[in-house]
């Protein structure tokens, strides 16, 4: 027998042996048949807006991309925050905010502070400033023609 | 099956609209009767089964996050409820035919038919079935089993064959059927 016509003998032997009719789904019969499902399946819906605030995090923990980008920012913002703290912990400011008298502003630990800022130049300026201020509150003061190595010399006696 | 509408049924099912899941449902209720028809061999089980699988994806549909691709999503939770059904029974399985007809010799013309049926791997009969069930389009059949239509084809052609082979080795050829 040639392929066509053994083809159409299979076709039509199939057809006989197995109840091919089709099947109608009875969408209500189902939803009764089901109802816990189906009412889970709606509900969703109800819920949504409130699962709308966390979209981002959401967002966040779907993929693993951004799982690793959003931990990259967060280490990247902590390594910012702790490079901006001193070594003593404390977030750098000027000196002379942080110092109440002109004494305080040549302690070792602000001239260290004003070195670390901007080195000599830094440390010198803060060696004027304490000295201006000294200056202004002494009779005779605003001459400015204090040295640093006279206010040393004025501290160490 | 266009993927389009497919997927904005789905979409909308999976945000909670019941109408879309049941068009969803109707769309491949014939599909997952086919598949569990062809692992059970029993029609009216198969139908059970099908129902199941719709509660089972109506429950898991927000998992699903390729939403082009719910019939083979739903055609493998078909497939899972039918062989769990399939365990829970005694391991006896043959295919039934059609209701009971006026002709006393349908069935000695039929049976070799279903025993051949029976001796295909799964997948090939799961092909034949869902070839020969009404209301199905080789485009609808193609997306449950996530093929594609020549691919579709070739699978059918060579189960088809097969089946052949078997009824001639049984001693069944065109003559005695």
């Amino acid at each position: 027998m040639n392929e066509q016509k053994d083809e159409k003998w299979l076709d039509e032997l199939i057809s006989r042996s197995i109840d091919t009719s089709e099947p109608k789904f009875d969408a209500e019969q189902w939803k009764q048949k089901h109802p816990g499902e189906f009412q889970a399946l709606v509900e969703r819906g109800a819920r949504r807006p409130q699962g709308a605030r966390f979209g981002v995090l959401s967002i966040v923990m779907r993929s693993r991309i951004a799982q690793v980008a959003a931990a990259a920012v967060f280490m990247i913002a902590v390594g910012l925050f702790i490079a901006h703290l001193d070594h003593d912990g404390q977030p750098q400011g000027q000196p002379e905010q942080l110092a109440k008298s002109p004494a305080e502003m040549v302690t070792s630990a602000s001239l260290r502070t004003a070195y670390n800022r901007g080195g000599m130049e830094a440390l010198e300026e803060q060696c004027d400033r304490a000295a201006r201020i000294l200056g202004q509150g002494s009779p005779g003061g605003g001459q400015g023609s204090l040295s640093m190595a006279d206010l040393f010399e004025d501290l160490n006696g | 099956m266009a993927q389009g509408p497919d997927s904005g049924l789905v979409e909308a099912a999976a945000n909670g609209d019941g109408d879309s899941f049941t068009e969803l449902c109707r769309r491949y209720y014939p599909a997952m009767v086919a598949i569990a028809h062809s692992i059970l061999g029993d029609r009216h089980l198969a139908e059970d089964v099908a129902q199941q699988a719709f509660a089972t994806a109506a429950v898991k549909l927000r998992q699903l996050r390729q939403k082009g691709q719910f019939a083979g999503w739903l055609a493998a939770i078909c497939r899972n409820e039918a062989r769990d059904i399939l365990r829970s029974r005694k391991p006896v399985c043959s295919i039934e035919g059609r209701p009971a007809t006026s002709e006393s010799d349908e069935n000695a013309v039929c049976e070799p038919v279903r025993a051949a049926l029976n001796k295909l791997s799964a997948s090939a009969r799961e092909v034949v079935f869902l070839r020969f069930y009404d209301g199905m389009s080789y485009e609808q059949i193609s997306a449950v089993l996530g093929i594609s239509e020549q691919a579709l084809n070739g699978r059918l052609r060579r189960a088809k064959k097969k089946l052949a082979e078997y009824l001639r080795r049984d001693g069944y050829g065109e003559a005695r059927l």
